[in-house]
């Protein structure tokens, strides 16, 4: 890195070589992330609504037998699908629909958020799943 | 304070004046492009164009230029898009804007304009997060590194344009500020 400041010119280049190093950087903090959020793998999964931070609705989505929807009434009204291990927003009266573009939430760590509204979605691991746990 | 040099710094602040409003203008209009593309695959990932308007406001005329550009565009968010877009877009072009100035100004060139692009897009990302994160809590984390794959190809589409972009309004201005 230090011959760096030798060939240093006063002219800004496209590309640099420390370019690559912040994208690699990106990449490895990103990746560090996915494995963080997906190594968490209990047996349960729990559904959690909540509306300005606050928990408003909790579904425990291992005991869904069959399939239903809630509406969920905000500023703007949202359509929650159900079903057994899986969650899903299938509409949303916000403008943007990021919630929506989330699509199916089948394991633990993922989340719809639909901030127009402040409602977010996610699923989290199992309650009283706590023999699974080491150390 | 003799007429001549008062003119002299009107004359300034005027080409300052013009030169941020037609950024400013460049990034509502980029803004609302953007909304006008195919969505990208993840949820809430943009391509940055207007940060195209900022990083040039930055370029020719300091921080101050890249607020005010920013303000402008989180003040276009709020109209067309409501105030939680306006809010997010504030946070994140503010952050953007301030660690791509401090990147311009001290590296000495150690960065190109793709790594200029990279850390601006994942400033914004970053900013925005951490606005949404205040707004909704915890449930955000799962977009985090969605996010910062996207900054890393969305950064260095930025960087490549502005490299080519940059020099040629840098020759259209007759003196610096």
């Amino acid at each position: 890195m230090g011959n760096f400041d030798c060939v240093r010119t006063n002219q800004r280049k496209r590309f640099r070589v420390a370019d690559v190093f912040i994208i690699a950087f990106l990449i490895a903090l990103s990746a560090m992330f996915l494995v963080v959020q997906f190594s968490d793998n209990g047996s349960g999964m729990t559904m959690v609504v909540r509306k300005d931070s606050e928990e408003i609705m909790k579904v425990n989505l291992s005991q869904v037998n069959e399939p239903y929807e809630v509406c969920i009434d905000s500023e703007y009204n949202i359509i929650l699908s159900i079903d057994r291990n899986r969650a899903e927003v299938i509409s949303s009266e916000c403008p943007d629909k990021v919630c929506v573009s989330a699509g199916v939430l089948d394991r633990v760590g993922m989340s719809a958020v639909c901030l127009p509204a402040k409602i977010s979605v996610e699923i989290i691991g199992g309650e009283n799943q706590l023999d699974g746990v080491v150390g | 304070m003799n007429k001549s040099f008062s003119s002299k710094k009107n004359h300034r602040f005027v080409s300052r004046l013009a030169k941020l409003s037609v950024l400013s203008a460049l990034s509502a209009v980029l803004s609302m492009l953007e909304g006008m593309l195919p969505e990208l695959p993840v949820p809430g990932a943009r391509f940055g164009l207007a940060n195209l308007a900022v990083m040039t406001a930055i370029d020719i005329d300091g921080l101050a230029g890249g607020i005010c550009v920013s303000v402008v565009k989180a003040g276009f968010g709020l109209i067309t898009r409501g105030p939680t877009a306006g809010f997010m877009s504030l946070c994140g072009s503010l952050l953007s804007t301030f660690v791509m100035w401090l990147v311009y100004k001290y590296d000495n060139n150690i960065f190109g304009y793709v790594g200029v692009g990279v850390l601006g897009a994942a400033a914004h990302n970053a900013g925005q997060l951490c606005a949404a994160f205040v707004l909704m809590g915890s449930a955000v984390w799962y977009y985090v590194p969605f996010l910062l794959l996207v900054s890393t190809v969305s950064g260095s589409l930025t960087g490549v344009i502005n490299s080519i972009l940059l020099p040629a309004v840098r020759g259209t201005q007759h003196h610096s500020s």
